[in-house]
């Protein structure tokens, strides 16, 4: 049975990668990541430029600043650093449909950001393990993390090995099963994610790499150390068995921001979801997926918590289109109060193709076709937009709406029959006005003689009718009855006026034209 | 050696610096040469006069097509005034069905008026699945949808009915509309009892008042009377062609009596 292989895709310093991802003009700068905004506030996490001119993790950030004076700040954002998570996730799952995020580690580990893949049997595709590594870290790279990779046997041998490397990113190591004890030996233990009271009983009696802890005789080690100390063991040496790695089925993705100061108006807000969908539709795009339906999820001052849902007619990757459906559904709908924190969360769905036809009229490319469609629909409402259709009733201003999808029709051609009638028979055409508007008759001789209304006033000249249209008799809500009059009014107008049998009122229900 | 000045007129293709001459036989001889391939510039303003004859949209209503010359210029703006019951819906219904019916092309409907009748352009041939239908609330709603959808490539036909806008638009929405309409070769057709726009339309045409004719006992409306004028076409000697066409006939639906 072949040995399984596990890739490991480490992110050191998390929070500073999380801000760079956000803000990528911030690299090159001294920036450091602080815990929060007062003086108080201590650093977490700095750039190679702030270490280079003395700023400490730990220090107070007033002091930082006095060491720096030229230091950038951000405050570190748990929304933001838990997307950059699920962003490496996404890398992972780019390349092998196993995947899992390692459980978040302690002190000095706690900044890292770390995921594993089941590498096993996918070499193939990337021609090595080496091209596999290498397709993890620039994928990584294409998103904004810059990472080191290492494929071991095991999650444990891989995210030390992960560890080791991560003082130079965007390096990789491939560790065949025979070469791993060798590598691991001169390891030090700070590597290994220990308790801090096991780590400090092992340094009390000088035990600091990974080969003096397996020298150690597994006899009364555990009543003295305690029980953690055997699974160190046996996960360094590599006898000990881990579930395997989850397959998910998860096609949602979400991005999320914590916003250092309240945004009030729309058009900064905007600013912010520009960035957030842009990095939301790479993502899709590294998994092959189009987006579906967006969800936004808004904290406000006042902790009101609004959410949106915009459906996306045609699944798309464009972040510009997601952006004007998600602007006009704010635009709709305006957040009653200042916004503190921003989530957007989005489905994804497999992109799909179609095929045009040779014979039929260039239309739309069929994405512009769904986008515009989409974008209108939020502008109009969706329930506003669409193909008209017909429906089959009786009832004089029944008609319906359905989703615009052209298809593809080829150009009728016009037979002899209708050259000949030509002009002379042309149908009515009628302008429907909706709703129809309320008129008072005067009736002499069973038919209408003289009208007013809002649209036309005067005597009718001529009325042809009445037309008696009823239907759906059976049911009290959508029984109708009407009787119809063709009628010419004094001064031009042609209308289609109706006598409502059920509310037994005049109205005007269109204009001929 | 003749003088400079009569060197020009010998040695037509010369170097405009005069050093060298072509003869003139020599130069018949090479318009010989390339014979079909040349062609005068008589024959290329035909040519492109029949280009733009193609580029033309016809409604399908000869008295229209014939007043316009031939149909509606394909990207341009064109305006449809006239009262209530001039026959201005008929000639945009007409237009649509050519479009979408025998043409088989997409065109879009923002209906502000909401005035649309699926009915009455099922009836006049229109393919109704090729008719994308926006029913605007608002004015700003309108626009909005109007301007994305002229610059969509593929929509080759926009109508606005704009009927019952209070106020005006201001004449930089329809040159931004018309200038985009021109760049997507996108014909775009405003319906309007009134002119909304300035010098942006490069055809108005106006419908006047139409006469019905019931006929028979009882009497049935079966035709009405069209009569238009173009009260503006672009680079026109003429723009006050009027015509009057024969009475359109009117068919009834189907009401019943008494059913």
């Amino acid at each position: 049975m072949p040995s399984s292989r596990i890739a490991c895709l480490l992110i050191p310093e998390l929070p500073l990668q999380a801000a760079w991802r956000a803000d990528p003009e911030l690299r090159g700068t001294p920036l450091v990541v602080t815990s929060g905004t007062g003086p108080r506030a201590e650093v977490i996490a700095l750039s190679k430029e702030a270490r280079e001119s003395g700023v400490l993790r730990g220090q107070p950030l007033t002091r930082a600043r006095g060491a720096c004076p030229g230091l950038q700040t951000r405050v570190a954002s748990p929304a933001l650093e838990q997307s950059v998570r699920e962003t490496l996730l996404d890398v992972a799952r780019s390349c092998s449909p196993r995947a899992e995020l390692a459980p978040r580690g302690e002190g000095l580990l706690a900044a890292e950001g770390c995921v594993f893949l089941d590498a096993s049997g996918i070499e193939s595709i990337f021609h090595s393990e080496s091209g596999l590594a290498s397709a993890l870290a620039e994928r990584a790279r294409s998103q904004g993390l810059h990472g080191v990779v290492a494929l071991a046997s095991s999650r444990t041998i891989a995210q030390l090995v992960a560890r080791s490397l991560s003082p130079s990113p965007g390096s990789t190591q491939v560790l065949l099963p025979e070469n791993e004890q060798a590598f691991l030996d001169p390891l030090p233990l700070d590597l290994l994610n220990m308790d801090d009271r096991l780590s400090a009983s092992l340094a009390r009696l000088g035990i600091n790499t990974v080969r003096e802890l397996q020298s150690l005789p597994r006899k009364g080690l555990a009543r003295r150390l305690g029980p953690g100390l055997l699974q160190w063991l046996d996960q360094t040496s590599g006898n000990f068995s881990e579930h395997p790695l989850p397959e998910s089925k998860d096609d949602s993705i979400q991005e999320g921001i914590d916003l250092e100061s309240p945004i009030p108006n729309l058009e900064p807000l905007s600013f912010v979801i520009r960035g957030m969908l842009s990095r939301l539709t790479q993502r899709l795009s590294l998994r092959s997926l189009a987006c579906d339906e967006i969800e936004i999820l808004l904290c406000t001052e006042d902790r009101g918590r609004p959410h949106l849902h915009i459906g996306v007619a045609a699944p798309t990757q464009d972040p510009r289109v997601l952006l004007r459906l998600t602007v006009l559904a704010l635009e709709k709908k305006p957040p009653q109060a200042p916004v503190e924190s921003v989530a957007i969360r989005a489905r994804g769905v497999p992109i799909a193709t179609s095929q045009l036809d040779f014979f039929a009229p260039t239309g739309p490319a069929p994405r512009d076709l769904d986008e515009t469609v989409a974008e209108l629909g939020a502008l109009c409402g969706e329930e506003r937009v669409g193909a008209p259709s017909l429906i089959d009733t009786h009832h004089p201003t029944a008609f319906s709406q359905k989703p615009f999808k052209p298809g593809t029709t080829t150009p009728r051609k016009k037979d002899l029959e209708n050259l000949v009638q030509a002009e002379s028979d042309i149908k009515p055409v009628l302008r429907i006005i909706r709703p129809p508007v309320r008129a008072e008759i005067r009736i002499e001789r069973g038919q209408p003689s003289f009208i007013r209304s809002a649209i036309a006033s005067g005597e009718i000249l001529v009325s042809s009718g009445p037309w008696r249209t009823t239907g759906y008799w059976w049911s009290p809500d959508e029984r109708f009855a009407f009787d119809h009059y063709d009628i010419q009014v004094d001064g031009g107008y042609v209308i289609r006026l109706g006598f409502d049998w059920i509310q037994r009122v005049w109205q005007i229900d269109g204009i001929y034209d | 050696m003749p003088p400079a000045s009569s060197r020009s007129r010998h040695g037509i293709a010369g170097s405009p610096f005069g050093r060298r001459e072509v003869p003139a036989h020599r130069l018949q001889s090479l318009l010989e040469d390339l014979g079909p391939s040349l062609r005068r510039g008589a024959e290329l303003a035909q040519s492109s006069l029949n280009e733009s004859k193609n580029s033309l949209r016809p409604c399908g209503l000869t008295f229209v097509d014939t007043l316009l010359g031939g149909g509606f210029p394909s990207g341009q703006l064109v305006e449809i005034t006239g009262p209530p019951s001039s026959g201005r819906t008929s000639v945009a219904l007409s237009l649509l069905a050519q479009t979408t019916g025998e043409g088989a092309e997409l065109a879009a409907w923002v209906d502000l008026a909401d005035a649309f009748d699926p009915v009455s352009a099922q009836s006049l041939g229109a393919n109704l699945d090729l008719i994308l239908w926006i029913r605007a609330q608002d004015v700003p709603e309108a626009l909005r949808s109007l301007e994305r959808l002229v610059d969509v490539d593929g929509i080759p036909l926009v109508f606005f009915d704009p009927s019952g806008l209070k106020g005006t638009v201001p004449d930089s929405v329809w040159n931004r509309l018309s200038r985009i309409s021109r760049a997507r070769d996108t014909t775009l057709i405003l319906l309007s009892e009134r002119r909304l726009t300035c010098a942006q339309a490069e055809i108005v045409l106006e419908m006047q008042e139409a006469r019905p004719s019931f006929q028979g006992t009882p009497p049935l409306l079966e035709k009405m009377a069209f009569q238009a004028i173009v009260k503006r076409k672009r680079g026109s000697p003429t723009p006050d062609a009027e015509m009057t066409p024969p009475p359109i006939a009117i068919k009834h639906p189907k009401h019943a009596l008494g059913d």
